[in-house]
């Protein structure tokens, strides 16, 4: 997450908290917080609704955000962290009720007029709103966000916007006016954090969880694979009431959103960050500062249109013409500039083949796969073990980037490097598709010192799923899954005195397997990289 | 719009149409009349006198005339990757020249002083590219040390400039004694020969050695110096097929190999492959027996109807039907093939010599 913003959010952050006072680090941190509470929700919105993986809807390819139709959470995560004694996190606050507090207060911040300087008030008063009943007041204020959201959106030229934003209001049909979907903070917010609609249509269901109570010992809270213990700093909150009261509820939001890997992949994660700022910058306009505030909001979205969309544009044609006729194009998980550079080549009239290689647990590539297969592309999607069977066939590896470090290196997606080096073995290509806001004068030579560690819960499959259940080895579904949970192999493995799991999010390929990058300024081998990035910055400087 | 080739002469339809074809022979001229022009520093050459010759009265006019003719010539040329460096080149300047402060490009009247300026920036640009050798043998001639072997291949200039400058040093008698191996590839070496003898008559003694024997002589070579038609992006360069297998060659044996170039010869290209560049090249051709005899049947026949008594094919009279088609380029055989020599990131040694040389 850090790594997300890192290239813009330094310059950015220096012009937004002189008008608010946002803490530095919890801007850039909020993403490690209070994952589990939105688990809550998730959980509450699986009962309602079985939806089935397959019928997932497909993100529009146009839009800047990734969804993980499955973030395969944890098995056990919800009720062993709530009861797991923790200094942020009051056992007997449920999250249901804090989240809507969330989104109760927005208003009020709206309403002072010495703008978000003033703390938003805490929630922890008094406020008696119950989990199941939303206040009529409630409801018209998130409509009313919407609304806002809504109009900031127009002013971006992204076609995608609007379509999907049509559909996100289908969705909240369909959903019959289910008053605990619209308790979740994200339903005013998502449109303009980062328009991610379906997602919560897509949230695992994990309708076990909350029928079999695990019993969990609280002595095997911390464990820990110790060569990357320092990554672990972060802890991850499972509250609301630890957070710092001047945190604006948009940017609080966001968090909520990029932990449950809703917000998920850089590029969208950039684009929620500058729309929350812009949220905030959103209050209380008539504030003498209210030109600066008008100017800084326009920055937002010239920034996003010329860094990310525009950028976005460029790279896909560009990448697009290295795909020729007859070609194989290998891709890995999914990325958003990858799969518009094949829908580019593809709508030229290039005969092409793709094969997209997945992994666990954020089954990024089945979204690619399906837009792409939507789109007439020909298809094959595979898992990483199949990697060096269909490498023959291929003719071009094409790779987004998290970042592209100083040393001609890339960050990327755990399992990358896998495949690009598996590429580079067999004299194959490998093109690396980045936006120059991605490029960092960090250099890093391995993946262990910076890092981000994912909930080691993610690893564990949720084999009460029935979709998950059906397997070779265990081919007819549970009779109930209360009976299976105790079945799979690492559900209790917070038990296991020897069992370590890790769950790492990104790895780092080494630049003499990368053949290309392919930018918005052109085509570079990687060693230009620290070149492009002094270029970009000194005209971001200029820019902000 | 090249359609009609009757309208009279005075229409600017054909006008047009007329430049558009003397670019060509104004670039093909330029190179025959010239052995030592360069092809970028050639087709730069011959836009510079498209310009003056031109009644363009704006700026977009020009720029709109510089950029038919550019595709029109990069059209007829067989492997336009080395003319491309230079009209992008020409085309870059005039467009930076155009939005100089100053540059006036708003007043109508002052488009007469900028259009000179730029014709004698042109020429300007054209001489100082063509001293641009004579300064890569001063610098590159320190590479040739006393008592080294120096395989080389093609007819590169440039190689043999540096190569002829090393022999003189030392004034006259040729201090620095040294020893060259060319390579000589395919059928068509007369620029090879003269280059052979140009060393010779310097007191150079030179092997001459065929393709298949480069592996063979690797051994006794202590450094590899070829020329280069373009350099790309990727620090890779382009050049006559059979420079790839003697780099690869040299980095197997582990023996520097340097490329000498003009930085006009810089290319806007990143290959990714041998078959990424933007030509056609007929250097691998399957057949089986069948298609032999059919291609022999079909010579056959060629000569023995005379011309004038049967129908020419569309590819021959191409003039009646379309006059964009006249001249059209062919695809490369393999005596005219190049190939693209990957550059090593690792060692950087190639790179660096030619950030040295350029």
């Amino acid at each position: 997450m850090a790594n997300a913003i890192a290239p813009f959010s330094t310059n950015f952050r220096i012009g937004i908290t002189n008008f608010f006072w946002i803490p530095p680090h919890d801007v850039i941190k909020i993403g490690f917080v209070y994952p589990e509470l939105t688990r809550v929700e998730n959980q509450a919105q699986a009962v309602a609704e079985t939806t089935e993986p397959s019928a997932i809807p497909m993100a529009d390819p146009s839009m800047p955000t990734e969804v993980a139709p499955e973030p395969s959470a944890p098995v056990s995560s919800v009720n062993p962290t709530v009861n797991t004694p923790t200094p942020q996190a009051p056992p007997e606050v449920k999250g249901g009720k804090k989240t809507q507090q969330t989104n109760k207060k927005e208003p009020k911040t709206k309403d002072t007029k010495e703008g978000a300087g003033k703390p938003p008030k805490q929630p922890q008063g008094g406020d008696a709103v119950k989990e199941s009943g939303l206040s009529a007041k409630a409801l018209k204020e998130a409509k009313k966000a919407e609304k806002q959201a809504r109009r900031a959106q127009e002013k971006q030229t992204a076609p995608g916007p609007t379509q999907q934003h049509a559909q996100g209001k289908k969705a909240d049909g369909a959903k019959g006016g289910n008053q605990k979907e619209q308790l979740a903070p994200k339903g005013g917010h998502k449109r303009a954090g980062s328009t991610v609609t379906e997602a919560q249509r897509t949230v695992p269901i994990r309708t076990s969880n909350q029928q079999t109570p695990t019993v969990i010992e609280p002595q095997v809270e911390h464990k820990h694979v110790s060569l990357f213990r320092h990554l672990d700093g972060h802890a991850r909150r499972t509250s609301l009431s630890g957070a710092a009261s001047s945190i604006h509820p948009a940017v609080l939001t966001l968090g909520l959103q990029m932990s449950s890997y809703e917000i998920c992949g850089s590029t969208a994660r950039c684009v929620a960050t500058l729309l929350a700022f812009k949220r905030i910058t959103d209050i209380d306009i008539d504030t003498p500062e209210s030109e600066a505030k008008a100017e800084l909001c326009d920055a937002v979205d010239n920034f996003i249109r010329e860094k990310i969309t525009l950028a976005d544009k460029v790279i896909a044609s560009s990448a697009g013409d290295k795909i020729g006729n007859g070609d194989v194009v290998l891709t890995y998980a999914k990325s958003r500039i990858v799969q518009q550079a094949l829908v580019d080549a593809y709508d030229r009239g290039t005969k092409f083949r793709v094969i997209i290689i997945d992994s666990r647990p954020l089954f990024e590539g089945r979204n690619l796969a399906r837009a792409l297969a939507d789109h007439g592309l020909e298809v094959q999607y595979s898992f990483t073990h199949a990697l060096s069977y269909v490498i023959k066939d291929v003719t071009k590896v094409f790779l987004g980037a998290h970042a592209m470090l100083s040393n001609g290196r890339l960050y990327s997606r755990v399992g990358t490097a896998l495949v690009a080096m598996t590429a580079k073995s067999n004299d194959i290509p490998v093109i690396v598709c980045c936006e120059s806001i991605k490029f960092t004068e960090r250099v890093n030579l391995d993946s262990i010192v910076t890092n981000e560690l994912a909930s080691p819960d993610e690893l564990v499959l949720s084999s009460p799923d029935p979709q998950a259940a059906i397997t070779p080895s265990n081919p007819t579904p549970p009779a109930t899954p209360s009976t299976a949970a105790p079945s799979t192999g690492l559900s209790n493995w917070r038990q296991q005195p020897n069992l370590n799991l890790l769950n790492l999010m990104y790895d780092v390929t080494p630049a003499e397997y990368i053949k290309m990058v392919i930018t918005e300024f052109g085509s570079l081998p990687p060693s230009s990289v620290p070149v492009v990035h002094r270029m970009s910055t000194e005209k971001a400087e200029r820019f902000i | 719009m090249f359609f009609v080739p009757l309208i009279s002469s005075s229409t600017p339809v054909f006008l047009l149409a007329d430049r558009l074809n003397s670019i060509v022979a104004t670039y093909r001229r330029l190179l025959d009349d010239d052995p030592d022009l360069t092809m970028p520093v050639a087709a730069i050459e011959a836009l510079v006198e498209l310009l003056a010759q031109s009644h363009a009265s704006t700026i977009s006019e020009t720029l709109d005339l510089l950029a038919t003719s550019t595709q029109h010539l990069k059209s007829h040329i067989p492997n336009p990757i080395s003319l491309s460096a230079g009209t992008d080149l020409f085309q870059r300047y005039i467009i930076h020249q155009l939005q100089r402060p100053g540059g006036g490009a708003h007043a109508a009247s002052d488009f007469q002083s900028i259009r000179n300026h730029l014709l004698s920036n042109g020429r300007l640009f054209v001489s100082r590219a063509k001293q641009a050798r004579e300064k890569i043998a001063a610098f590159g001639k320190g590479f040739v040390r006393d008592g080294t072997t120096v395989l080389t291949n093609g007819g590169s200039r440039v190689v043999g400039a540096l190569l002829e400058r090393a022999a003189e040093t030392g004034g006259g008698g040729g201090s620095v004694r040294f020893r060259v191996i060319y390579v000589f590839g395919g059928s068509k070496n007369t620029e090879g020969d003269a280059v052979v003898r140009a060393l010779r008559e310097k007191g150079v003694p030179v092997a001459v050695i065929g393709e298949g024997a480069v592996g063979y002589a690797m051994g006794k070579v202590d450094m590899v110096i070829v020329g280069a038609e373009g350099v790309v992006e990727n620090g890779g360069m382009i050049s006559r097929l059979g420079t790839y297998q003697i780099g690869l060659l040299a980095r197997a044996a582990g023996k520097p190999f340097y490329v000498v170039a003009e930085s006009h010869k810089f290319v806007r290209l990143y290959p990714l492959s041998q078959y990424d560049l933007p030509i056609e090249q007929k250097v691998i051709d399957f057949k089986t027996s069948a298609d032999e005899e059919e291609e022999a049947t079909a010579n056959a026949k060629e000569v023995d109807v005379a011309f004038a008594e049967r129908t020419p094919r569309a590819s021959e009279r191409m003039e009646y039907f379309n006059r964009e088609g006249r001249g059209k380029a062919e695809a490369n055989g393999v005596e005219d093939a190049v190939d693209f020599t990957v550059s090593v990131p690792v060692t950087s040694e190639g790179r660096r010599a030619n950030g040295q040389t350029s």
